[in-house]
């Protein structure tokens, strides 16, 4: 305890105290009024450290869920393109199923004939479909036609299709994991040799010409049609399966991205009821402060001196 | 019996003139560093009376001299408060990791969306942004703390001046508050030792150096070599290293340089590896026709670890393709780069010895141009060749020569100075290199550019980590200065309170002093009147 209280004491005492409470009153507002308690690393290190690790999650989780749908969209054209390709696979078949039945007059084959033609058209449009501006079965040539028309036969009809772009898959970046989206058309177009282009083109010529052999031909076209539908079928079931896994992928993201953003709005925003208490408490200690203050100035000894 | 004339009068004089020092006292009380005076009395010899002996001036050296250093270290650790609280919101404010990371993300969604090359472009040009705006503040902060520590020196200096004023008056008690006034002014700058004697202050340096040594004041200065600030004196150097001016040294030769070298760094390995990644592929206009160098080197016949260059350049290989356009063929060449060997001259002769490729070197601008000849174009990708051996090279540049010149890099400059993003890349985003192939649906680059945000190629870093902890360090560093701010604030208020209870001055101790003095005027006067009373008396019976 000091032996003597001078003014000077008083006065720096009530100051300090004064300074103090002005100063946790100031960043209680701040925190009430703003709803952030951290804003700078020395406000908390620890807690700062962490919402620097929470924010960086969510935008690399936000980031990966908007590449997720992207893919998804792709993955669902593709599918659906695939889809669309088996399906006049099998039109084809029933065709040369028509075609095997020995009642069909060649007027039949003829209009068959007709009809599959059309279909090569229709494949070709399908394998050259593009999204965002990229051919879907290029592989990593997304710039360039996969699928050109190399001959016609005297008829002007298409007689040859070749695939000009790459051999390689285009493959997406989702957390270090290479997902493939265009895939390379060379390897959807032929299986085991057997290219759908050709076998198609072959069962038109077949139905289309008298011959002999039209029997044997259109039955090995059924038979390539078969195994080339049933290739298409594998890509289809992979694609979905992954399909499947990204989604569930993405909800398992959206639940951690939820979670950081709840770690991070507890790390940094204001509790309000603490902060509340807070300023009410530096409120009074302020308040009494001033009261002492004011009081002390105005006793005086020489009040007493007449 | 005239004696009690005499008896009357000592008290009156006596008494006035203590209540000439309480009313000094009463009117100083809120004067800092006044020290309160008492009014010694003492007897008059032959019992004649009182007599005001002399004033005491109340002091104590020790706590004096514990006043001035905790005023050095208060005002030390306010002043560096001051500063790294800005500090400190300016590499927290410009958000570079939120920044760094935004480019990561971007760049991983490029194969999926390659319009996002544009975004990436646009995310580049605000990272460059805040990199530079944060050194730039933090050189304007510079440059504020060296004119305040000029000032601050000249506060120094006008406070000795006065200082030496004050002591020609000896022992007058108000110059010597005046001295302890402009003392403790000195030490809210610099610390130092106060060796006080016989009301003589000399003043020395915390290493020793006369400040104040009798009647002369040796006046400090400024001296600034470049890099850094040093305070020196007629007799030598100054050592601060508290005060105001301590925390301003502090800051300009050692904290603000770490911090922008520790920053540089990781800006430098950042826009190598970046650089190194781009140099190493291929974008969507393919091949080039030509390269030149950004980087120069001071002298191009000499070896190239002569250089002083901001990157290393290693023992290693440079692998090149050169495509022939018109027979559609490629081949793929490898120079070895010895950089204690081989100059710049020699790599642009051992390049301009490939097939279809020409390189020059400029003495004067010590920069290199690679051109590819006509029907020629080439490339660092390190791809296979046409047509197609299987043969792919993973890193095509292990001497780091493209980046360390940054030739086809993204980035100009080679720190968080002179970091730019080059103007091609803003005129034309087609040529981030994305791929290793130049496939269009080729990504393999981008999965190289994403490896980097997790270990630098150069240095096994993590520059967003390093990032992260140089904020924090910096948050922690005022965290510590916070802490140390309260308690030195509450030790130094302390002993100011200490101090004042010896020194201060306590006005109802005065007030009760004033009415004992004047009680002994009025009582002296009475007695006198008394006496003027006795001798009428007296006589009047003469008469």
């Amino acid at each position: 305890m000091p032996s003597r209280i001078t003014q000077q004491i008083t006065t720096s005492q009530l100051t300090v105290q004064i300074q103090k409470h002005s100063l946790s009153l100031q960043r209680q507002y701040r925190n009430i009024s703003t709803g952030i308690e951290i804003t700078k690393p020395s406000d908390d290190i620890s807690k700062y450290n962490m919402i620097l690790y929470h924010n960086s999650q969510i935008t690399h989780l936000l980031s990966m869920n908007e590449s997720i749908n992207t893919i998804t969209k792709i993955l669902d054209y593709i599918t659906s393109s695939l889809q669309d390709i088996n399906a006049i696979i099998s039109r084809a078949s029933q065709i040369a199923s028509v075609g095997i039945d020995s009642t069909s007059d060649q007027s039949t084959y003829q209009a068959l004939g007709v009809e599959i033609d059309d279909m090569i058209h229709n494949l070709l449009g399908i394998f050259n479909r593009k999204i965002n501006d990229d051919y879907i079965f290029g592989g990593a040539s997304i710039n360039i036609q996969p699928f050109i028309v190399s001959s016609y036969d005297t008829n002007g009809r298409i007689n040859g299709i070749n695939y000009v772009a790459s051999s390689n898959n285009t493959y997406a970046i989702i957390d270090n994991n290479n997902i493939p989206i265009y895939y390379s058309g060379n390897s959807i177009e032929q299986t085991s040799g057997t290219s759908l282009f050709q076998t198609i083109i072959e069962l038109r010529n077949s139905l289309s010409t008298n011959s002999p052999q039209r029997l044997s031909l259109l039955k090995t076209a059924m038979q390539n049609l078969e195994s080339i539908h049933d290739h298409i079928s594998s890509i289809i079931g992979s694609i979905s399966s992954r399909l499947a896994s990204l989604r569930s992928y993405s909800e398992q993201s959206d639940r951690l991205l939820y979670q950081h953003q709840v770690s991070k709005t507890e790390l940094e925003s204001t509790d309000y009821a603490n902060a509340i208490v807070k300023m009410n408490e530096s409120q009074y200690l302020l308040q009494s402060t001033m009261a002492l203050m004011s009081r002390y100035f105005s006793y005086s000894i020489l009040d007493y001196i007449v | 019996m005239i004696n009690h004339l005499y008896i009357g009068l000592s008290g009156i004089i006596s008494a006035n003139k203590s209540l000439s020092t309480i009313g000094q006292n009463i009117t100083k009380s809120n004067i800092p560093q006044y020290h309160r005076r008492l009014p010694i009395l003492s007897s008059l010899p032959y019992e004649y009376g009182a007599i005001y002996s002399y004033t005491h001036r109340q002091s104590d050296d020790i706590l004096q001299q514990q006043f001035s250093y905790g005023i050095s270290d208060v005002s030390y650790i306010d002043e560096l408060q001051k500063y790294c609280s800005i500090i400190e919101t300016y590499y927290s404010n410009i958000n570079i990791i939120d920044k760094l990371n935004n480019m990561y993300n971007i760049i991983s969604q490029i194969p999926i969306n390659r319009i996002k090359i544009h975004d990436l472009i646009s995310a580049i040009s605000d990272i460059v942004q805040s990199i530079r705006l944060t050194n730039e503040s933090i050189n304007r902060m510079k440059n504020s703390i060296e004119s305040q520590i000029r000032n601050y020196v000249n506060l120094v200096n006008n406070n000795l001046d006065e200082l030496i004023k004050y002591k020609f008056y000896g022992n007058d008690f108000n110059a010597l508050d005046k001295i302890e006034e402009h003392i403790s002014n000195i030490s809210n700058f610099i610390d130092s030792k106060i060796i006080h004697n016989n009301n003589i202050y000399n003043i020395l340096s915390s290493n020793g150096m006369p400040i104040v040594l009798d009647i002369k004041a040796y006046k400090i200065r400024m001296v600034n070599n470049s890099t850094n600030i040093a305070i020196q004196n007629d007799i030598g150097n100054i050592e601060i290293k508290a005060g105001r001016l301590g925390a301003l040294l502090h800051l300009y030769n050692e904290y603000l340089p770490n911090i922008q070298n520790e920053f540089n760094s990781i800006i430098a390995d950042f826009i190598r590896n970046i650089n190194h990644i781009q140099a190493t592929g291929l974008g969507a206009l393919g091949e080039y026709t030509s390269a030149s160098s950004r980087i120069p080197v001071s002298n191009v016949f000499a070896p190239l670890s002569t250089q002083y260059l901001p990157y290393e350049i290693h023992d290693g290989d440079l692998s090149i393709s050169i495509t022939n356009t018109i027979s559609n063929t490629r081949n793929n060449f490898i120079i070895h780069i010895e950089p204690n060997i081989h100059s710049l001259y020699d790599v642009s002769n051992m390049l301009s010895s490939l097939p279809g490729l020409d390189s020059t070197v400029d003495p004067t601008t010590g920069l290199i141009t690679i051109t590819a000849q006509s029907g020629f174009r080439f490339d660092f990708a390190g791809r296979d060749t046409l047509p197609p051996t299987n043969v792919t090279i993973t890193n095509p540049d292990t001497s780091g020569f493209l980046s360390a010149l940054g030739i086809n890099g993204i980035f100009d400059g080679y720190n968080a100075d002179t970091i730019n993003i080059h103007q091609q890349f803003i005129d034309n985003p087609n040529l981030f290199a994305f791929s290793k192939t130049g496939e269009l649906g080729n990504n393999d680059n981008i999965k190289r550019f994403l490896d980097t945000r997790n270990s630098s190629l150069f240095s096994n870093n993590n520059y967003i980590q390093n990032i992260e902890k140089l904020i924090t360090n910096i948050g922690s560093y005022l965290s510590d200065i916070k802490r140390s701010h309260d308690n030195s604030k509450e030790i130094h208020n302390e002993i100011e309170d200490k101090l004042n209870e010896i020194i201060g001055v306590d006005t109802n101790e005065e007030f009760v002093s004033l009415l004992s003095y004047q009680r002994m005027l009025e009582s002296s006067s009475k007695y006198l009147s008394i006496i003027n009373h006795l001798f009428d008396s007296i006589l009047e019976i003469l008469k």
